[in-house]
């Protein structure tokens, strides 16, 4: 069917006894009527490239006077550059337009930016709270921010940002908490990965394509804490990727087996190298890696050859049966 | 409320529950805090300048046993060298057209003489100790690559230079002036023994 326009697409699908002809009327005209009003494809990146420049212009220029204001009023510039995005935001979004919704999006996601430059001027220049605590408060702020927009607007571009603004907070904890090793904050995203997924399941987060591929990421990050030597942490990375691949069988998101298989390619050489350190040539490493990333795709792929969904419950969780 | 998001929630719930236990009672490690050290717990004497800016500035000498601390003068161009063999200070004194080594006695901080040219091979000051610092740890390592001590590195808390003191022990100074004591080959929370300099240039231990 690819490759067909909208009425040989329907011609097929009447003949095929699918639809009605006056179905087929009826879509023909609703999709004539849907195009009509709808800008051609390349307005959209052409407006954001035009806003990107706007925008680099506008930070160059705040770049060279931005010592020479007052805290207050850098605070205030930030308070009114925040505004300005989530005015924008609610505004578009009041639009039906597709293109006008991924804008008001952008537009949010940026202005988690401007929360978070907001509350760190006041905090750490306005008030010059400790440092520590301002970071942190910082962080929360954003956070809070990102999860009220997400509630408000469950899009990818909200999601992505409240996945950020926990990156920011998470990143944070070494400064409240006395965390003597890395691998802490390795445990930290695996849970907020596992309740990332947990969540996404349940369709709490949504969309659920980005619900899943952000909580993978999450998962996968477990990993970091081998950048101190121990192969532990590598090893848990594995063990994710396995996990990933496995769940990519259950729930039929292809999402999760690349990110699966993403997290094999990168944690394997890593937990060989701090396994046999000097003593296996690199060329081996590579060779346990594909070997093994071979095995997992074509054995997930057998497992979900074999526990195939039924067509009506395709890209559907299985836990809906 | 659906049977998913009830397990989702309960199982969200489960997973922060036990990463909190995990860093409570696994993860967290208190930051070292300074012991005080008791007056007879160690032996021996540190040195150390004080650095004053321009001014002339001065060496302060601690005795671990009473963690008493006695200051001798130290010119602008001066130097802590090491120990003689009688346990007095050597400080050396540079002038445009010469270098001279003084004797200073650690328990007064009085000048006792100074050293004879043909003495000064045994007077120099011991090796140095490579400080490291590693995700939260200090490393100290003897240059000989004998034995090296490490331990958490306290809040704020930053060691420029570290001497060995016998064979056992290192002593370390931070930028505050500090006088701290660990072991060779040990995990230990260093003592501090003194801490009201305001500077540093170059430390020496005397067992």
């Amino acid at each position: 069917m690819a490759g067909l326009d909208l009425d040989d697409r329907l011609g097929v699908w009447e003949e095929a006894g699918l639809i009605t002809g006056d179905e087929a009327q009826r879509i023909r005209v609703y999709e004539t009527e849907a195009h009509e009003h709808e800008l051609p494809g390349w307005v959209e990146p052409v407006a954001y490239l035009g806003a990107a420049l706007v925008a680099v212009a506008l930070f160059l220029f705040g770049v060279q006077v931005w010592d020479r204001i007052a805290i207050w009023g850098q605070v205030g510039l930030a308070v009114v550059v925040t505004i300005v995005l989530l005015g924008t935001g609610i505004a578009l979004r009041r639009s039906g337009a597709a293109p006008a919704q991924r804008a008001a999006s952008f537009a949010w996601f940026l202005s988690i930016a401007g929360v978070a430059t907001t509350t760190a001027l006041v905090l750490f220049d306005a008030l010059e709270v400790d440092p520590d605590s301002a970071i942190v408060m910082t962080a929360t702020v954003s956070l809070t921010a990102a999860v009220g927009l997400y509630l408000l607007a469950r899009t990818s571009l909200q999601q992505i940002g409240m996945a950020v603004a926990t990156v920011f907070l998470i990143s944070t904890l070494p400064a409240v908490l006395p965390l003597a090793e890395v691998w802490m904050i390795s445990i930290v995203f695996l849970a907020v990965g596992v309740i990332w997924l947990l969540f996404t399941w349940a369709d709490i987060l949504t969309p659920p394509t980005s619900g899943w591929v952000l909580g993978a990421l999450f998962m996968i990050m477990v990993g970091f804490g081998s950048f101190e030597g121990a192969a532990l942490w590598s090893g848990f990375g594995i063990i994710v990727g396995l996990a990933l691949v496995w769940l990519s069988t259950r729930v039929d998101r292809r999402s999760l087996l690349g990110l699966g298989v993403l997290a094999l390619i990168v944690w394997i050489p890593t937990t060989v190298t701090n396994l046999f350190e000097e003593s296996i040539a690199v060329p081996v490493a590579i060779l346990i890696t594909g070997v093994v990333t071979l095995t997992v795709v074509l054995a997930a792929v057998r497992i979900g050859r074999h526990e195939a969904p039924d067509a009506t419950e395709v890209g559907r969780p299985h836990g809906t049966r | 409320m659906t049977d998913r998001r009830l397990i989702a929630i309960v199982g969200a719930g489960a997973v922060f529950v036990a990463t909190i236990l995990v860093i409570v009672f696994v993860a967290i490690e208190p930051t070292p805090e300074f012991t005080s050290l008791a007056p007879g717990e160690q032996s021996g004497f540190v040195a150390y300048a004080v650095d004053q800016g321009d001014e002339p500035g001065a060496v302060r000498i601690v005795d671990l046993a009473t963690t008493d601390a006695v200051e001798a003068e130290l010119g602008r161009d001066g130097d802590i060298v090491g120990w003689d063999d009688q346990g007095n200070l050597i400080i050396a004194e540079f002038t445009p057209s010469a270098e001279r080594l003084i004797r200073v006695d650690p328990t007064s901080g009085e000048r006792v003489g100074s050293v004879e040219p043909q003495e000064r091979d045994g007077a120099f000051e011991e090796e140095p100790v490579w400080v490291d610092h590693n995700e939260g740890n200090i490393i100290l390592e003897r240059e000989d690559g004998v034995g090296f001590a490490s331990f958490p590195a306290p809040e704020s808390y930053d060691v420029y230079e570290a001497r060995t003191m016998g064979d056992d022990r290192i002593v370390f100074v931070d930028e505050l002036g500090r006088v701290a004591v660990t072991y060779l080959g040990e995990n230990v929370t260093p003592v501090m023994v003194g801490d009201d300099a305001l500077g540093w240039w170059r430390i020496a231990a005397r067992p």
